[in-house]
């Protein structure tokens, strides 16, 4: 029988302190960790695989390829990095975890600990949840002091374990993970070269495993009612439940854990979830996973949401990120400010992104302000393409996506913006 | 953050309390600028943190002149910043912006004569559930989807910034 949503927030509604690690264990916290403990290292890597647990900061990949790749790597120490930086807009779903349940996150890092060795774990959570990184450092310190952090956690001699957390500074591109593992050695947070992937040269030149906090909440559950179950949860291309945002225009603004494989008519319609548009106005679109995900234009949201649905329809999960928009929206405005903040956003290191993001920019206020040329729409694509091509790090290589998708599903908003009028470029 | 003699005893408070560690650098010039009472860093303060991390100051400024929460010249006792991603664009974030305008009688980037306010466009801060948002300081606030609301704020703000 499919366990059904809520499974990452089950807790939240019964824990009177979420930072309480008794709280905690009161409705099942730690169960998992101690599974991991009985069936060691290499089953947790087993389980993993059987769940398909597909990276929940947006890039999807399967977990079980990211973690046995640096279990199999021999040197140490090896670290263990959470990457809280959520930072596409859009998305509100780690800030959840973090304040909600601190504790799950904390063991999910912890089992992780375990199954790679790690003496040491960070959490870089951004500067813009400064209060929260407050109370999730008591979360850690109760953690402590309950034997679950430190040295020889649970009496187990060698197993000494910490976490601290890092505080960003307002810099969206530090979710890219190499540039977060540089902002933690103190230097600017401009991602890496990655000649080599990340489990083999990480923090500190170190092997590193980075993932998202949601990602972390889902290790717990995978341990605890085990990785086929996991899997149920969800469909075929992948398992378990997902925290999905919805906003924008959505009259019931939110975060909700859905099953994976749950209608999108359903998110974006029924009273139970978005309930539509608050203006009461039809939906016009939707940007599916944050800045660099793509925008899909109704009618054509009629499918199951899960990384195939999406997929199958041109789109993707990213982030989980719904934003909604209603027929008051200009496509073309719409895309003038996406690309305003990766104009704002890119750090610099590369430039066709720095540089092409900013003439991307200025077509699209051409167009937005109805001067556009004959031409510029392909202006427009060639200078998209080539920042997704010569661009080092996946901002620069996602810029283009919802404009891209934009202009495939409403060309003809862009055409009517072309000045009829004559004239220079 | 208590009253302290001098700039040296702030800034060793400050990074006492989170450890003289490098990854701790930005909680540490967070918590600086915070103390600073005018969200900025001077070069004097950025010095002071250099020595007692043993960096080069020039590092400190890498970071210092990086990321966007922090700044290097005096901004104002309330830093607004009006979140204008789209899911908060989109939803009157320009309401929020008209208004702090016409109240405070300044432009984007411009401190008030009183120095308690400047505000700034900002990208998201995770507060897309209560569009349009507005973060100050440390603290969240919205929908601030009326005038009145924003008035109210700044009423309430300008009270406990003159005591």
């Amino acid at each position: 029988m499919r366990i059904e949503a809520p499974v990452l927030l089950k807790k939240v509604d019964i824990m009177h302190d979420c930072t309480s690690v008794a709280d905690y264990k009161g409705c099942g916290g730690f169960v998992g960790f101690h599974k991991a403990l009985h069936s060691g290292q290499s089953a947790v890597l087993d389980e993993l695989e059987l769940a398909e647990l597909r990276g929940r900061g947006g890039a999807a990949i399967q977990a079980h390829l990211k973690w046995r790749q640096l279990y199999e790597m021999e040197i140490f120490p090896k670290y263990i990095v959470c990457n809280a930086d959520e930072g596409e807009s859009g998305t509100f779903k780690d800030k959840i975890l973090l304040r909600d349940n601190p504790l799950s996150v904390i063991e999910g890092m912890l089992i992780a600990g375990y199954v790679f060795g790690a003496k040491h774990g960070y959490i870089y959570i951004r500067g813009e949840y400064r209060k929260i990184q407050d109370s999730f450092q008591i979360a850690l310190d109760n953690a402590k002091a309950a034997g679950y952090l430190g040295e020889k956690i649970q009496g187990i001699e060698g197993f000494d374990y910490d976490i601290s957390i890092v505080s960003g500074s307002g810099a969206y591109v530090c979710g890219e993970n190499s540039a977060l593992l540089n902002s933690i050695e103190a230097r600017a947070g401009r991602p890496r070269l990655k000649i080599q992937r990340l489990a083999q040269v990480g923090l500190f030149k170190k092997p590193t495993l980075v993932n998202n906090v949601e990602s972390f909440a889902c290790i717990p559950v995978i341990m605890e009612y085990g990785g086929a179950a996991f899997k149920e949860m969800g469909t075929s291309k992948g398992g378990g439940t997902k925290l999905v945002c919805l906003s924008g225009h959505a009259k019931n603004k939110g975060v909700y854990e859905i099953n994976l494989g749950t209608p999108l008519n359903d998110l974006l319609y029924s009273e139970k979830f978005g309930g539509g548009t608050a203006s009461g106005r039809p939906i016009k679109f939707v940007h599916f996973g944050g800045q660099s995900g793509p925008i899909g234009f109704e009618p054509a949201l009629n499918f199951y949401y899960s990384y195939e649905g999406l997929w199958d329809n041109g789109l993707a999960m990213g982030s989980g990120a719904i934003v909604v928009m209603d027929e008051s929206v200009s496509v073309v405005e719409y895309c003038r400010e996406v690309m305003r903040f990766f104009v704002h956003e890119s750090c610099g290191k590369c430039t066709p992104c720095r540089l092409g993001t900013t003439r991307a920019l200025e077509l699209l206020e051409r167009f937005a302000a109805c001067e556009a040329q004959e031409g510029d729409i392909e202006r427009l694509e060639q200078i998209l393409i080539n920042i997704r091509n010569l661009s080092q790090c996946g901002l620069g290589q996602s810029a283009d996506t919802a404009v891209m998708s934009a202009i495939k599903g409403a060309r003809h908003e862009f055409e009517a913006c072309i000045s009829k009028k004559g004239g220079q470029v | 953050m208590k009253a302290v003699c001098t700039k040296n005893e702030m800034v060793a408070a400050v990074v006492e309390k989170h450890g003289a560690k490098k990854d701790k650098l930005l909680a540490i010039l967070l918590d600086l600028q915070d103390a600073s009472g005018q969200n900025y860093l001077s070069e004097e303060i950025c010095s002071l943190a250099a020595e007692a991390l043993k960096m080069s100051p020039a590092k400190i400024y890498e970071a210092a002149t990086f990321y966007s929460m922090l700044f290097t010249e005096p901004q104002a006792k309330y830093l607004i910043e009006v979140c204008s991603s789209t899911p908060c664009y989109f939803n009157k974030s320009k309401l929020v912006v008209d208004t702090l305008e016409a109240e405070l009688g300044v432009k984007e980037g411009e401190q008030t004569a009183d120095g308690l306010f400047i505000f700034y466009l900002a990208q998201c801060f995770g507060a897309c559930d209560q569009s349009p948002a507005v973060k100050i300081n440390h603290e969240v606030y919205g929908p601030l989807d009326s005038a009145e609301k924003i008035k109210a704020l700044l009423y309430e703000l300008r009270q406990r910034g003159e005591q």
